[in-house]
C-alpha cells in the first residue's frame, strides 16, 4: 500500500482578486519506507504542496492520503512530523522541554512513543545539550532539536521544508548524513522539499522536479544508488549522470541558451 | 545584575551636571527660580514627614491604577486575540480614548465623579490603559508564522496555542508596555490631583507653585521624578524575573 498518495492535487490562491494558480493538478505517491525529494525553482509550490499534505493549507482541488487517511485525520493522529526551514523552536525552552512539546499537547490520551525524547535526543546527536537553550545552540545543532521534536510522536511521514537551507554548505552535507542515519533507524517514509540538486539526489529514491508558474512536476527522476549512501557516491560518474538528468529537467531547453 | 562600569559614565554625567548647577548659583549666575540642589537636598529631608503625607496618596493612586490598567489590558487584550472581529473596534476605542488629552478629560470625569479617590485612580488607570493594551495584543500576535504552522501540525487546542505559545511570547512586550505605563500612573495622578484634592504630591507642588516656594516645589519635582523612576525599575526588576532567555527578550525588548 502507498504511505502517501497525492491525486491531482491543484491550488489556487486569490492575489488581487485574481485567481493565481499556483499549482497545476499533481500526482505522485511514496511507498513505505521511501524517500522523496522535491526540487524546483522559487514559487513552483513545493512548500504549498508539503504543506496541504500537512494538513496546514487546504487544498483547491485533488485529494491526499496519507496511511489512507485524510490529512486532516492524520494530522489529528499526528502521524504528520514536520521540519521547518526555521528550526523554530520555542526559545524560552531547553532543547529537551523543545522536544517533549508535542508530548505535552497530545497529553495523556495521545499515542505511545517509539522512542523517549531523551533517546532521540542522543539519536539526533545532542546529548549532553539536554538544558541548553536554543539561543546557545548553533543553527546546525538548532535543526537537530526541531528534528528530534518531529520524530517523538513516531509520525507515519517525515515533512521536510528545506530543512537544512539556512546552513553553510559543509554543515549541510554533514546533517544531511546525519538525516539518513536517522531515517535508517527510524524507516519513516520521508519527503523532503530542498533548492539543491545535489542534496535531492544524494538523498532521496526519486526526485520529483517541478517547474514553476504554474508549478507542476515535469519529470520524476528514479535514483537507483545503493544506500546507506556515502559522501563518496557524490564523485561516482553515476551520481555525476544523476545530477546532470535533474539538471537538465529542471532547466530544460532553457540550459543550452543559459550556456551560451 | 547592573554593570557598574555601564552605569558609571551616565552616573558621572548626571553628577557633574549637578556639580555645575551647585557652582552657578552659588556664584549668583541663575535666576532666583533656580535653586542650588544642596538647599533643595536639605529640604527634602527637614519636609519629608510632610512630603510623605503627600505622596502616600499620589502612590496609592498611582499602583492602583497601574494594576487596573494592567489587569483590564490583559483582558482586552486576550478577549481580541479569540475573538478576531472585535480586535479593531477595542483598538479604535483605545486609540480615541488614547488620543483624548487627559488634562481635558479630567474636568469631565470630576463632575461625573465628583473630587474623589476612584475619580482620580480612573484618571491613573485611563492613561496607562493604552500602552499596556497595544504591547500586549501585538506580542500576543508576535509568533513567528513557523511556530503557528507547528502548532498547527500537532493539533494544539486554542487553549494550548494560547498558553504555550502566544503567552510566553508576549510577555517581554507586556513588559515594555508596563516600562510606559509606570511613569504614566504617577503623571495621571498628579493630574487627577491638579483637578482639586485636599492630599497629595500633586497639591503640594500647586500650593508650593502658587506661594512662590521654589525650593519646596523643587523638592517636589525631585520626589516626582524619583517616583517615576522607581517605578520604572521595579517594572525593569520583574521582567528580569520573568524573562529569562536573551535571546527571546530580544524579540520584544
Amino acid at each position: 500500500m502507498e504511505q502517501l498518495s497525492v491525486r491531482d492535487v491543484s491550488k489556487r490562491f486569490a492575489i488581487d482578486g485574481r485567481s493565481v494558480e499556483v499549482l497545476s493538478p499533481t500526482s505522485f505517491s511514496l511507498a513505505p519506507g521511501e524517500f522523496g525529494a522535491l526540487i524546483g525553482p522559487s514559487g513552483c509550490g513545493k512548500s504549498t504542496l508539503l504543506r496541504m499534505i500537512a494538513d496546514i493549507l487546504p487544498p483547491s482541488d485533488g485529494s491526499i492520503l496519507i496511511g489512507g487517511h485524510e490529512p486532516a485525520r492524520a494530522r489529528r493522529e499526528h502521524e504528520i512530523g514536520f521540519v521547518f526551514q526555521d528550526p523554530t523552536l520555542l526559545p524560552w525552552r531547553s532543547v529537551l522541554d523543545n522536544v517533549r512539546l508535542p508530548l505535552e499537547i497530545v497529553g495523556k490520551g495521545g499515542p505511545v512513543s517509539g522512542a523517549t525524547p531523551e533517546e532521540l535526543i542522543q539519536l539526533v546527536g545532542l546529548s549532553g545539550f539536554e538544558h541548553a537553550r536554543p539561543s546557545q545552540l548553533s543553527g546546525g545543532m538548532q535543526q537537530r532539536a526541531a528534528i528530534a521534536r518531529a520524530l517523538v510522536l513516531s509520525p507515519q511521514v517525515l515533512l521536510l521544508d528545506e530543512p537544512f537551507g539556512a546552513l553553510d554548505e559543509i554543515t549541510r552535507h554533514r546533517m544531511n548524513m546525519e538525516l539518513l542515519r536517522i531515517r535508517a533507524e527510524t524507516h519513516t517514509t520521508s519527503l523532503m522539499v530542498t533548492h539543491s540538486i545535489q542534496e535531492a539526489v544524494f538523498m532521496a529514491d526519486r526526485v520529483f522536479v517541478l517547474a514553476a508558474r504554474p508549478g507542476r512536476i515535469v519529470d520524476v527522476v528514479e535514483i537507483d544508488m545503493e544506500r546507506p549512501r556515502k559522501l563518496s557516491h557524490m564523485n561516482t560518474p553515476e551520481f555525476a549522470h544523476l545530477v546532470e538528468r535533474v539538471r537538465t529537467a529542471l532547466f530544460g531547453d532553457a540550459l543550452g541558451m543559459l550556456d551560451e | 545584575m547592573i554593570d557598574i562600569r555601564r552605569a558609571l559614565l551616565p552616573a558621572s554625567v548626571f553628577a557633574g551636571v549637578i556639580a555645575l548647577v551647585e557652582a552657578a548659583v552659588r556664584l549668583d549666575l541663575t535666576p532666583a527660580t533656580i535653586a542650588a540642589p544642596s538647599v533643595v537636598a536639605a529640604a527634602l529631608i527637614r519636609q519629608w514627614p510632610l512630603l510623605w503625607y503627600h505622596l502616600e496618596p499620589t502612590l496609592l493612586i498611582a499602583v492602583t491604577g497601574f494594576v487596573m490598567a494592567l489587569a483590564i489590558s490583559l483582558a482586552a487584550a486576550a478577549l481580541a486575540y479569540v475573538f478576531k472581529p472585535i480586535e479593531a473596534s477595542l483598538t479604535m476605542v483605545g486609540t480615541v480614548l488614547d488620543s483624548i488629552p487627559m488634562i481635558a478629560i479630567a474636568p469631565v470625569l470630576v463632575i461625573w465623579m465628583g473630587l474623589s479617590l476612584p475619580m482620580r485612580i480612573t484618571i491613573a488607570t485611563i492613561i496607562c490603559l493604552f500602552p499596556i493594551f497595544v504591547a500586549v495584543l501585538q506580542g500576543l500576535k508576535s509568533a513567528p508564522g513557523t511556530a503557528e504552522e507547528l502548532f498547527t501540525n500537532l493539533a494544539a487546542t486554542p487553549l494550548q496555542r494560547f498558553r504555550l505559545l502566544a503567552v510566553p511570547y508576549a510577555l517581554p512586550y507586556l513588559f515594555v508596555g508596563l516600562k510606559i505605563a509606570a511613569p504614566l500612573a504617577i503623571l495621571g495622578a498628579l493630574i487627577a490631583e491638579w483637578t482639586g484634592a485636599e492630599r497629595g504630591l500633586g497639591v503640594y507642588m500647586l500650593n508650593a507653585m502658587f506661594s512662590l516656594r521654589v525650593i519646596e516645589l523643587w523638592a517636589g519635582v525631585l520626589v516626582a521624578c524619583a517616583v517615576s523612576a522607581g517605578g520604572f525599575m521595579i517594572v525593569s526588576l520583574f521582567e528580569k524575573l520573568a524573562v529569562v532567555d536573551n535571546g527571546h527578550r530580544g524579540a520584544g525588548a
